[in-house]
């Protein structure tokens, strides 16, 4: 059954959609990966971390808890060089009042305020100079954490703790899980509406060439869309000068803007809880124009 | 909606502030009364954390500045303020009120403590709130361009504590940092007049000066320290310096003040040290410099107990610490310099005036023992006046060990005082007419007695004082002239002690006046030894010739390179002597010996001429005196006669002569053809002198007169085997005045030829030159062997043009030389 020409052009820009999509990832995983993690200090110290052996302080956080020790956190991190060597450790008190053990020397942080991923992911980067971004499970929903949720609350804390280098990593980590689920959405929006076409007009070619090559349609189902997470997180947990994940974020979002405002619904609702990005969106918008 | 949403996050977050703020201003307070150990540092760094995240940086910034405001003004400075007494405020201890020195000290370190104790508390309280507030220094100060908070509390405590103003009366007022400056210079003060203080509590007091920035820096950033501290401190110690400079000087010796000053200037550095700042040191130091040395040295150098008093009494140490603090302000130590200048070249004159009177003293009665009447003798006076020559160089070298001795110990071997030393001893050595002279005398009677039963070493030290002398001598060509003198003499009649050592002492000058200066020196040594050769080779050939006279005479000869010794001053000084010389008539048997030896000569060297100097030689004669009774029966009376060649001359006429006959002096002339002076002396010395008369006069004085009458002494008496008859001509003595003149005469002479030689010399190498040139460059070469006068120089100059050797050019200043070189004048 011949096709008509407005089908013909429907089609074709279907096509055309999923090879831009393709070249996009392609040309993620050509990219070398940006992503370079510090050599571990020691293999040996990296293998304490949360170790029982010598700790001498935990750290809790939401009922976990980790054996750390405190030479290596306090020679990594100013913040607890000050809250265990300096004045606070050794805080005046006036010598009649019976006092009871301090943390400092129970050797017990509870760290409750903040999230129990970050935590650790700080904690191991001490005693590696890195951390792990995947399957990590949040403590409240019991989901997967997407790595580009799980890297803003890394940067969140590197910045509340001032841990340089974990920023930096953090950051780095984090446009990359950015990018690389927007672009990722992108592909599967143009498979999928190359597809329901291929259903349509009955090109079975097209439809099995699909199935096989890209295993479309068996494969699992989507992650639940993270956007509104993660620019709630970015936009609510870093100080405003500080640019580093907000252009990211912007930047991608500006970059994929109908992957973003799909669901209409949903993009509002995230400039309407995030004043500061729906302020950066619309001074983008000046600046690079309407779409 | 977006805009009231807004709105809506900020007011939620206002109320969070204002609990949180409360919360965190508890604990600060807690913190401020030593109470933290129930606080946790993780909640206080979460809430200032959420709050700078907030938006809400600079609203906590302010209300923790407020905070420490308020507390240092309510707390801090109230409790302070409790310990001023007003004598402490007004810092006037006039109006101690009966306070004592004590009690104030007492007061004053009691609020020096406690201000210490707040500063060091302030400290420790905000490096914990700092620590707390570790998000919102780096968050929201470093965005808005604040200063830390901590900066921002310690610059409250300036302003809130030190600068805090105190009324001490109606209108009057002080700061709290003005009581403090007080306190610490009265502190010091006392320290400085002997207390015993609290240093630790003052260090901690100018460490926090020292930590602060002054307030008003419209000059540059500026420390507390220097502006509201030092300057006060560096004023009040001048004032202090000033007070006892002037005290000192009046009340102690300089000694004392010497040892006093290096005292001060310890403690001061000291103070720097434990009390106040390192940076002050300097500042200190030069304040004491100033005031105890620099402004005061030449009164130090000038009182009665000064430099001149510690060189007379040999204060070596109190001299060194005098050189020290002038050296600590003057790297050139003008004052010292000056004053040693002075005193060497007072002392140096006062030798010179002793030189001189004794150099006046006339036959006067000398001051020798008794036992020695041929002292009184002319020779006697001349002896004495050698005795006085010597002296003063002896004196010299005296006065150059005591100030080498200074020098070395006291002046730490520094070079800008040896320079000046060298220039006073040269000046008042120069300034002494004889010292030439002196010290070619003190060198010939160390070379004839001096060196006798001396080591090596002692001996190498006495050429190398008479050396150092000669160094000062400004006029080369006197010395030399006196020099050659003196050795001529010490070679010809065999005074020398030993003939190395007058060697080494012509080597030495060699090296320190150069090979021109000894040229003469060296080949007077060599006809010495040629001379020996000469004796001995002529001894050879009589004996060989086989003539076994036994009443040969033996010869000892000398010959001597006409030109190379200074024979002016023994006798050959004119023409006409020199005629009469020729014809002296010698004794058959030594005109026989004078014959052979030239016979001898001639053969060896043909074509040279002889000249005989019967006036230098000298003569051993065996004498056999009648016998005569004694105790012991009858002895034959043999003496072994040591006489000059005349005096051998005229011995010989009376050997001839019957026993009981005479000759007149006239007589005595004509048979000998001696020069009538040489032939006074001569019998003087063989009829006059006590112990010598071995002839008899008649009549018999002191004098010898044309017409007395001579014969042998049969009678003559001597307890020794050998004789030396004195002759007056014998030693090296001072001169006379005439002979000093005539001296200066020749010396004179030579130079101007030397100032020709010169001159035609320079205008041969560099063809033309102006007058001025020609003479500065002719005193520049010269210089080496004296210092001509430019009068002299010039007049040879137009001496020269007169004889047509130079030209002026186009009749205008510059000179060329003309014709060929003046070969003339090089070789005069």
């Amino acid at each position: 059954m011949p096709l008509t020409p407005a089908e013909k052009a429907e089609l074709k820009a279907a096509t055309n959609t999923l090879e831009h999509a393709i070249q996009c990832r392609d040309a993620l995983e050509d990219r070398p990966s940006q992503v370079v993690d510090h050599q571990p200090l020691e293999q040996g110290l990296g293998s304490m971390f949360d170790n029982p052996r010598y700790s001498d302080l935990v750290v809790t956080c939401s009922g976990r808890a980790f054996k750390v020790h405190k030479t290596v956190v306090c020679s990594q991190s100013k913040w607890f060089a000050k809250k265990l060597l300096g004045p606070w450790a050794s805080a005046p008190c006036k010598p009649d009042i019976n006092t009871p053990a301090k943390e400092a020397e129970s050797g017990v942080i509870d760290l409750d305020a903040d999230d129990p991923n970050a935590v650790e992911a700080m904690l191991r980067f001490y005693y590696t100079s890195s951390y792990n971004e995947d399957d990590k499970i949040d403590a409240e929903s019991g989901a997967v954490v997407p790595p580009a949720l799980l890297n803003a609350q890394v940067y969140t804390i590197a910045d509340k703790y001032n841990i340089l280098e974990l920023k930096n990593l953090s950051k780095t980590k984090f446009k990359l899980a950015v990018v690389t689920s927007l672009t990722n959405d992108g592909l599967q929006d143009a498979l999928a509406k190359l597809y329901i076409l291929a259903n349509r007009y009955n090109i079975v070619e097209l439809r099995t060439l699909m199935e096989t090559e890209y295993a479309f349609g068996t494969a699992t189902p989507q992650a639940p869309c993270t956007f509104h997470d993660v620019v709630a997180e970015v936009y609510s947990s870093t100080p405003t000068a500080d640019r580093g994940l907000r252009d990211i974020v912007l930047t991608a979002t500006m970059d994929n803007i109908e992957v973003v405002s799909r669901d209409r619904g949903g993009f509002r609702k995230t400039l309407e809880n995030n004043p500061d990005f729906a302020a950066d969106v619309t001074e983008a918008v000046l600046t690079r124009g309407l779409i | 909606m977006a805009l009231h949403n807004f709105q809506g996050l900020n007011n939620g977050d206002e109320v969070d502030f204002e609990s949180t703020w409360e919360t965190l201003a508890a604990s600060f307070t807690q913190i401020h009364t030593k109470n933290a150990s129930l606080l946790s540092f993780e909640q206080l760094y979460r809430q200032a954390y959420k709050i700078v995240l907030k938006k809400k940086g600079d609203e906590l910034y302010k209300r923790v500045a407020s905070f420490e405001q308020d507390w240092l003004t309510e707390k801090i400075l109230a409790k302070l303020k409790g310990l001023l007494s007003n004598a402490l405020i007004s810092g006037n201890s006039a109006e101690t009120g009966g306070q004592t020195a004590n009690e104030r000290l007492a007061a004053g370190d009691r609020f020096l403590r406690e201000l210490k104790t707040a500063w060091e508390e302030h400290q420790l309280c905000m490096s914990m709130l700092t620590d707390v507030l570790m998000y919102m220094d780096r968050v929201y100060c470093t965005d808005h361009r604040q200063p830390s908070i901590y900066n921002t509390a310690m610059a409250l405590f300036r302003d809130c504590v030190l600068l805090s103003r105190i009324t001490t009366s109606e209108e009057q007022w002080v700061t709290m940092l003005g009581v403090l400056r007080n306190i610490i210079l009265e502190q010091i003060k006392m320290e400085r007049d002997g207390d015993i203080i609290d240093k630790h509590a003052i260090k901690a007091c100018i460490y926090m000066l020292e930590g602060l920035e002054a307030k008003d820096t419209s000059n540059g950033p500026e420390k507390l320290y220097s502006s509201a501290f030092e300057e006060d401190f560096i004023r009040t110690s001048h004032d202090f310096y000033k007070a006892e400079g002037e005290t000192l000087l009046r009340e102690s010796d300089a000694g004392t003040y010497c040892r006093h000053t290096k005292k001060r200037i310890d403690e001061e550095l000291d103070r720097c040290r434990s009390t106040l700042s390192d940076s002050t040191t300097s500042k200190i130091e030069r304040v004491v410099e100033d005031e105890l040395i620099r402004n005061r040295m030449n009164d130090l150098i000038e009182m009665d107990s000064g430099v001149k008093h510690m060189v007379d009494n040999e204060r070596l140490s109190d001299l060194g610490l005098i050189f020290d603090l002038n050296a600590r302000v003057d790297s050139k130590k003008t004052d010292l310099t000056k004053a040693v200048q002075r005193i060497v070249v007072a002392m140096g004159t006062a030798i010179n005036n002793a030189g001189a009177a004794a150099s006046q003293t006339q036959p006067a009665p000398a001051p020798e023992t008794d036992g020695d009447k041929a002292k009184t003798t002319v020779a006697g006076v001349a002896n004495l006046l050698t005795v006085a020559a010597i002296k003063w160089v002896e004196d010299v070298l005296e006065l150059k060990d005591k100030f080498d001795n200074v020098w070395s110990t006291s002046f730490r071997s520094d070079q800008a005082l040896q320079t000046a030393l060298t220039r006073s001893f040269a000046e008042f050595i120069n300034a002494f007419a004889r010292s030439s002279e002196n010290i070619s005398l003190f060198i010939d009677d160390n070379m004839k007695k001096g060196i006798k039963g001396k080591t090596e070493y002692e001996i190498d030290v006495v050429l190398e004082k008479a050396i150092t002398l000669l160094r000062y001598i400004q006029d080369k060509d006197m010395f030399d002239r006196y020099y050659k003198r003196h050795l001529t003499k010490r070679l010809l009649m065999g005074k020398s002690l030993s003939t190395d050592v007058e060697k080494q002492m012509v080597s030495r000058m060699k090296i320190e006046l150069g090979n021109n200066f000894t040229l003469k020196m060296e080949s007077m040594f060599k006809d010495m030894t040629l001379s020996e050769e000469l004796t001995a080779g002529y001894k050879e050939h009589v004996t060989k010739r086989g003539d076994p006279d036994p009443r040969r005479v033996d010869l000892d000869i000398k010959v001597l390179t006409s030109m190379t010794w200074p024979l002016e001053g023994m006798g050959a000084s004119s023409e006409s002597d020199e005629d009469a010389r020729m014809k002296t008539i010698y004794p058959p048997a030594i005109e026989r010996l004078k014959m052979g030896f030239e016979k001898y000569y001639s053969e060896k060297h043909s074509g040279r001429k002889l000249t005989w100097l019967a006036n230098m030689g000298t003569a051993d004669i065996r004498a056999t005196f009648p016998k005569v009774p004694s105790k012991n029966g009858t002895i034959v009376r043999k003496h072994e006669l040591n006489v000059s060649t005349y005096g051998m001359i005229v011995l010989l006429l009376f050997n001839d002569l019957p026993s009981g006959e005479s000759l007149n002096f006239e007589d005595v002339q004509s048979r000998t053809n001696i020069p009538t002076n040489e032939l006074i002396r001569t019998l003087q010395s063989v009829a006059v002198s006590p112990k010598t008369r071995i002839l008899v006069k008649e009549p018999m004085s002191k004098d010898v007169k044309p017409t007395d009458r001579f014969s042998f002494n049969e009678s003559f008496e001597s307890k020794f085997a050998k004789i030396k008859v004195l002759s007056i001509t014998s030693g090296n003595k001072v001169e006379g005045d005439r002979e000093r003149k005539e001296t200066e005469k020749k010396n004179n002479e030579s130079r101007n030829h030397n100032i020709e030689a010169a001159v035609v010399r320079i205008m041969k190498q560099r063809k033309e030159l102006s007058h001025q040139q020609l003479v500065s460059e002719t005193l520049t070469q010269l210089a080496s062997q004296f210092k001509p006068d430019v009068v002299m120089i010039k007049k040879r100059i137009e001496s020269l043009i007169e004889r047509e050797y130079l030209d002026h050019i186009d009749g205008g200043d510059s000179l060329r030389p003309l014709g060929p070189p003046a070969v003339r004048i090089e070789s005069p």
